[in-house]
């Protein structure tokens, strides 16, 4: 019997959690621990969901729209240097270092975003195993992706060709 | 991707201003409503209280991968269980050990009255002894002003102390015990609920950081408590079984009295030892019961200090002994013993907090 009626915000999260490749291979009941840990916020355009300089105290998925990922000089402008689409995360690097938040991610239109608190993820990631090596081993294919973009990217910039596997 | 877009910092000097007087309100609004109807909400905050502390044996328990509700009625099963035995073994020896001292106050109230009148004696003497030296004394006439309102205070604290079973009935238990379990076992299975509802009340730019005081709060409360609880079993038990060994009566009242009023600093191990010390010294103990309750509160004390605290809450809250002192005056003179209790736990919460809008302003540079 729910107190406060998240019955059927909790079945539609649960529907979006079964169908991110970053939650796949784990049961219903798996997924149900990573839903309890999680928060729906829903951010207007233009807002700041993530900001640099502050301590990376969250990771986030993407639930419905898009974000941009912006360095922010002095708050003013930005420079849109990566857009994080649906199903997506980001803040991820949070977990790992006890660092601040090294970018912005601002909210492109109307963005739904699911939260899950450093401490809280820690706290899953140990007492399952098994959700522990899913999550982790999906989010370093993860970093490792975009590190290899990044790498690209500085190739093209110092006009070197890129190593070709032979 | 060579867009550029503007970008409104999440924390901005005139936005944190207006949030910080918007919380101030909300905060001093709900603490007043929660104030003026402490009395029937009463069993909300015992019942809040217990959840408190149980949480960590459900969650811990719902890990070995019972359902959420399972768990709960085991650890209400467990509590019963454990109360049950507590009420058949304890507490009618707790029960007879208040009325006898009930019936005992009258013959106390006689001895207190006979030693004040032996006392007035030997200090009209010195008085006088005083008088032929600084004649100014005799003026002031000190004795029979401190005399006649030491006097007027304990027999009123006997007379008050008649009632100390009416104190019991008065409080009508019957309707907490039938609402404190059931308010406790919705809060229990509903607490992941409750607290992402609350989270998500928050404005977006402060969630992670209301996550986070969350967390750190919880995480000192329950340092606090949980040492706080062990803190009090051990002192508790320690004074009764050593009071139980020198053959002082009421052993067991005063080891129970001894480690409720534990949970109050430096305070509480006072009020503990005097009472022990009361009692041996209206049940005209010798001289020596005297010295040996003193030895075992000394032991007592060092025991706490060198061996509990250091091990069970040193993790805990380290507060500067005189803001200590000021937190528990400020709490008795707000909500009596109850504010003493939790003078404390408030003070923390409120310097984490504190602590936390510190942290935005110096990091976005806001002064």
């Amino acid at each position: 019997m729910p107190l406060l009626g998240f019955k059927e915000e909790s079945s539609e999260l649960m529907k979006f959690l079964k169908s991110n490749p970053l939650l796949k291979d784990l049961t219903k009941k798996e997924l149900r621990k990573i839903e309890m840990v999680t928060h729906l916020r829903e951010f207007k355009d233009g807002e700041v969901i993530v900001q640099a300089k502050e301590p990376g105290l969250a990771i986030y998925i993407i639930k419905k729209g898009s974000a941009y990922v912006a360095l922010g000089p002095d708050g003013e402008n930005g420079k849109v240097i990566q857009m994080i689409e649906e199903g997506e995360i980001f803040g991820e690097m949070s977990l790992f270092e006890d660092q601040p938040r090294s970018t912005y991610v601002i909210a492109n239109g109307d963005v739904e975003v699911l939260g899950i608190f450093k401490h809280d993820f820690d706290a899953l990631i140990t007492r399952d195993n098994k959700i522990g090596f899913r999550l982790l081993y999906n989010i370093a294919k993860l970093l490792s992706s975009r590190l290899r973009k990044v790498n690209i990217d500085l190739y093209k910039k110092l006009g070197v060709e890129e190593p070709t596997i032979p | 991707m060579e867009k550029t877009i503007i970008i409104k910092p999440k924390y901005q000097r005139k936005n944190l201003i207006s949030d910080l007087i918007g919380i101030t309100i909300i905060l001093i609004l709900s603490v007043s409503v929660l104030y003026f109807l402490r009395y029937a909400l009463v069993s909300v905050f015992i019942s809040a209280f217990i959840s408190y502390l149980l949480l960590p044996v459900v969650d811990r328990s719902e890990r070995l991968g019972l359902t959420r509700i399972a768990t709960v009625i085991i650890v209400f099963l467990l509590i019963c269980t454990s109360l049950t035995i507590g009420v058949v073994y304890l507490v009618p020896l707790l029960i007879n050990q208040i009325d006898a001292i009930q019936a005992r106050l009258p013959e106390y109230k006689d001895i207190v009255q006979t030693e004040m009148f032996y006392m007035k004696d030997k200090l009209y003497y010195w008085q006088f002894l005083l008088q032929e030296r600084f004649p100014i004394v005799g003026e002031i006439n000190v004795v029979e002003n401190l005399l006649n309102s030491l006097y007027k205070n304990l027999i009123n604290l006997f007379t008050e102390g008649t009632s100390l079973s009416s104190v019991f009935s008065l409080i009508s238990f019957l309707p907490l015990f039938i609402f404190v379990p059931f308010i406790t076992f919705f809060l229990l299975i509903e607490s992941r609920a409750i607290k992402k509802y609350l989270v998500s009340m928050v404005p977006n730019r402060y969630f992670e950081v209301s996550l986070n005081l969350l967390y750190r709060i919880d995480k000192q409360l329950g340092n606090y408590l949980g040492g706080m609880i062990v803190e009090c079993l051990i002192i508790g038990t320690l004074s009764a079984i050593g009071l139980y060994f020198l053959n002082v009566r009421y052993f067991l009242f005063i080891g129970v009295v001894a480690g409720v009023v534990n949970v109050v600093p430096y305070l509480g191990p006072l009020i503990g030892s005097s009472l022990a010390i009361i009692v041996v010294l209206l049940e005209r103990g010798t001289f020596t019961n005297f010295i040996q309750v003193l030895i075992l509160f000394i032991a007592i004390r060092l025991i706490d200090d060198l061996l509990i605290i250091p091990g069970v809450i040193s993790k805990a809250v380290k507060v500067h002994p005189v803001i200590v002192l000021i937190a528990i005056l400020i709490g008795e003179n707000l909500m009596g013993i109850l504010g003493m209790i939790l003078a404390i736990p408030i003070y923390e919460v409120f310097r984490i907090i504190l602590k936390e809008i510190q942290g935005i302003i110096y990091r976005h540079n806001l002064t």
